[in-house]
């Protein structure tokens, strides 16, 4: 047989006659049930965030003599936030939330016993348990599938409750917080491969073997996805990794009431070594405009007050600087809560002084916030 | 099953697809990198030899080091960094077989690496830890093995090294000596002034690193479901043999462990790339094929997602990157049997770039393959895929599209692989 011959049948065959057959089903998007409840927006700056350049706090020695060149820097552009607690001015857009009550300002979060490691604090913080004092049916499982899981055994009747992937990716890292023991977050970076792939639309029609049905299942769902989104305008472009993108995404979702309830975004690049004042100041740049935006855009649209911004990173960094114009990995770290409605975040609104501890000789920010705690008042939210 | 004629807008999408081509731009830069030959092409130039060579191990260990010990590349579009991409990469190569504590000592030294781990800018007073911890728990010991405090005093030990630069090119690395920490350190239980390559010794002097190693390469090369006994074995071996990688592969391959049929493992997009190319006998040459592909695939050499390289298994079956790899050999097949668009892309390849020095141009579109032993090779294709998957008696009788998309052909096993390496 030549090769022609042998390409004719077999790629003819199944892509030419799924083609013929299939195409005008192929062209309608799927219908979904939309979804009008609250939401909860997750931004994970990823590499460990220094959260005392970004709120800066005024009044310790300590901190102004271990950090002196960034300490200097950020009270120096800086906005009163409440007491001796400042709030960075490379981030002002966003300070206009604090004045209208939408803010809340967490400076110290985190757990006793710290690790410093990237890898095993993203696990404590997606898992919601740090180890060596967890149950084993929980290990691989995050807080939000554990969550959402539990909520679908008490209640199984709202039409989203029987979706199994109401939580959404905007960005290709593999992720634990939203696996239960059968939901998980799907992944949506980019929906410019969907008119390559039209043609295998109807997949279903090769599905075959027993074993892989989640496979299969999992692919006709990630081109479900990338049908309801590809005429998005947000969703034009290519990926570019940057904050802003992924929120006007996320806004595009949530007034087009697309059935989920947990968008997480993540912006890389927190774990500043060294030369952190030129690092921050891009990534603050970005946060600000992404922020303030994607407030104005839910607001108009009515949609601001049912949504709830989360914003965690890994640790918080060493209250030292290090020689590189940088700081090391440290303990406790900064979370925000963004939203129309923080009514039940009341308990958090005054900002405490910071406390400190030592480990082996070096100081560091002790936690005052159990970020349990308050993952599980964000989970009240919902 | 009779022929469907390829419809104008089919070919038209089958060259959408390849319009990256048509950029007028990115035909400039292709042109540059071709100029630089083997520098600029350092990873066209690997991937030839892993998918051309009868025993590819060398290529197939690089990978497996370069996403143990990740290193992100300068950028394309300086020349000299393209050389230090090049350095970095032969960095890789070159020590794949042999001693790890060569490697670490390259890797520490390597311009490339300083930089990405903040080696070049950590001085005595209030030294840098990045690559302190990097080395303790992702490239030696592995988590719960160290304390905070031997992250701290490795870090001194670190201090002062620095790389020459010459517009904007990295050199060579130097340490000076009087921003070097020459105190004494006390590091997992010993003391002494110590410099960098005292403390690789000392690291690699712990069992618990030739473990951490050895249970990595088992993942990586063996598959899921190896023994608890065999992984024993060859962490012993490999620790006995003084972290000679050749002697672990040698004594894996040879192990009856080997011969098991259930191992198995979700290959990672290069590989898929590597084996559907050895599978097909198909070629997709060029650096911005390969980076077309690859990219979408979400693997790209010297970009690592995170210090700790990419991830690993079912990890990679998420997403686009699941759509991609699924349905982009199929689609690139299809289009390749489509007369029309074969011709005329061919003949857009071949007028864009006949002057040049490209030697590898013979894409998958290119008219210019010898289709006599192209097609001999292939009318055995669909009988060697379906034995190639895993449970061939369930594959019987699929075609070539069903049988690239299916999920048994997103993983690889290890009995099958071993027929690669002859020796």
């Amino acid at each position: 047989m030549k090769r022609k011959d042998f390409l004719k049948i077999s790629t003819a065959g199944a892509v030419g006659l799924t083609l013929g057959n299939n195409l005008a089903s192929c062209r309608i998007a799927p219908a979904f049930n939309p979804w009008k409840g609250r939401r909860l927006v997750l931004i994970q700056l990823r590499g460990g965030h220094d959260g005392l350049f970004a709120v800066p706090f005024r009044g310790s020695d300590i901190i102004n003599k271990q950090r002196k060149k960034l300490q200097d820097i950020a009270i120096k552009n800086s906005l009163q936030l409440q007491g001796n607690w400042y709030w960075n001015k490379m981030l002002t857009r966003v300070f206009g939330l604090w004045e209208d009550e939408e803010l809340i300002v967490l400076p110290s979060v985190g757990y006793k016993n710290p690790n410093r490691s990237h890898f095993k604090a993203q696990e404590f913080w997606d898992t919601g348990d740090v180890f060596d004092c967890g149950l084993k049916d929980i290990r691989g499982t995050g807080w939000l599938g554990r969550y959402w899981e539990l909520k679908k055994q008490i209640t199984g009747t709202d039409p989203l409750l029987n979706a199994d992937n109401p939580f959404l990716n905007l960005h290709g890292s593999p992720t634990i917080y939203d696996k239960g023991k059968s939901v998980k977050a799907f992944p949506l970076t980019d929906a410019n491969g969907l008119k390559w792939y039209e043609d295998f639309y109807r997949i279903e029609e090769i599905q075959k073997n027993g074993e892989f049905n989640n496979y299969y299942l999992d692919l006709k769902k990630q081109l479900d996805l990338m049908n309801w989104v590809k005429d998005f305008d947000s969703f034009r472009g290519y990926t570019d990794g940057s904050l802003s993108q992924q929120l006007n995404r996320a806004a595009e979702i949530i007034q087009n009431d697309l059935p989920f309830v947990s968008i997480h975004t993540e912006l890389d690049g927190f774990d500043t070594h060294g030369g952190e004042l030129e690092r921050l100041s891009d990534l603050y740049s970005d946060m600000d405009v992404a922020l303030s935006d994607f407030r104005l855009k839910l607001k108009s649209s009515g949609h601001w007050k049912e949504t709830l911004v989360f914003v965690y990173s890994d640790f918080g960094r060493t209250i030292t600087e290090n020689e590189s114009g940088g700081t090391d990995h440290g303990h406790a770290g900064l979370s925000l809560l963004l939203g129309g409605d923080l009514s039940k975040f009341q308990q958090y609104r005054t900002i405490e002084e910071p406390k400190f501890e030592y480990e082996n000789g070096e100081i560091f920010l002790q936690y005052q916030t159990d970020y349990r705690d308050l993952i599980k008042s964000v989970l009240s939210f919902l | 099953m009779s022929y469907v004629y390829p419809t104008y807008n089919e070919i038209n999408r089958g060259l959408e697809l390849h319009s990256f081509f048509t950029d007028e731009h990115e035909i400039q830069e292709e042109k540059r990198l071709i100029n630089q030959d083997k520098v600029g092409s350092y990873f066209n130039n690997w991937m030839a030899e892993f998918r051309e060579s009868e025993n590819p191990i060398r290529e197939w260990a690089t990978l497996f080091w370069h996403q143990h010990i990740p290193c992100t590349g300068r950028g394309q579009r300086n020349a000299l960094n393209l050389e230090q991409n090049y350095l970095t990469w032969e960095m890789y190569r070159r020590n794949a077989l042999g001693s790890f504590k060569q490697l670490l000592t390259d890797f520490y030294q390597n311009p490339s690496s300083m930089y990405f781990l903040d080696i070049h800018r950590s001085y005595k007073e209030n030294p840098n830890e990045n690559f302190a911890r990097e080395i303790l728990e992702l490239y030696t010991l592995g988590p719960g093995q160290y304390t905070e405090k031997d992250v701290r005093e490795i870090a001194r030990c670190f201090t002062g090294l620095h790389f020459e630069k010459k517009d904007a090119y990295f050199q060579k690395a130097y340490r000076v000596e009087s921003q070097f920490d020459s105190g004494v350190k006390e590091i997992l239980g010993k003391r002494g002034n110590f410099y960098p390559e005292d403390v690789i010794d000392i690291l690699l002097e712990k069992p618990e690193c030739a473990r951490f190693i050895a249970q990595k390469a088992v993942y990586f090369f063996m598959g899921e479901g190896t023994s608890d006994g065999f992984q024993k074995e060859c962490w012993r071996m490999y620790y006995k043999s003084n972290y000679d990688f050749s002697a672990l592969l040698t004594f894996m391959f040879e192990h009856l462990e080997s011969n098991n049929p259930k191992l198995r493992r979700v290959k990672s997009p290069v590989e898929h790339l590597i084996f559907l190319q050895r599978d097909l006998e198909l070629k997709t040459i060029g650096q911005k094929s390969n980076g077309f592909i690859l990219r979408r695939w979400g693997q790209y050499p010297l970009s690592p997602w995170t210090v700790n390289g990419w991830p690993t298994g079912e990890n990679w079956l998420v997403g686009e990157y699941l759509l991609h790899r699924t349905y982009l050999p199929p689609l690139l097949l299809g289009i390749a049997n489509r007369k029309e668009a074969r011709n005329s892309l061919a003949y857009k390849l071949k007028s864009r770039f006949l002057n040049s020095n490209f030697r590898e141009i013979r894409y998958l579109l290119d008219a210019e393959w010898n289709e006599d032993k192209f097609s001999e090779k292939l009318s055995n294709l669909d009988k060697s895929l379906n034995q190639y998957l895993l449970g061939s008696s369930k594959a019987d009788g699929r075609n070539l599209v069903e049988c690239l998309t299916s999920p048994e052909y997103q993983y690889f096993n290890p009995v099958e692989k071993k027929r690669l390496f002859k020796n």
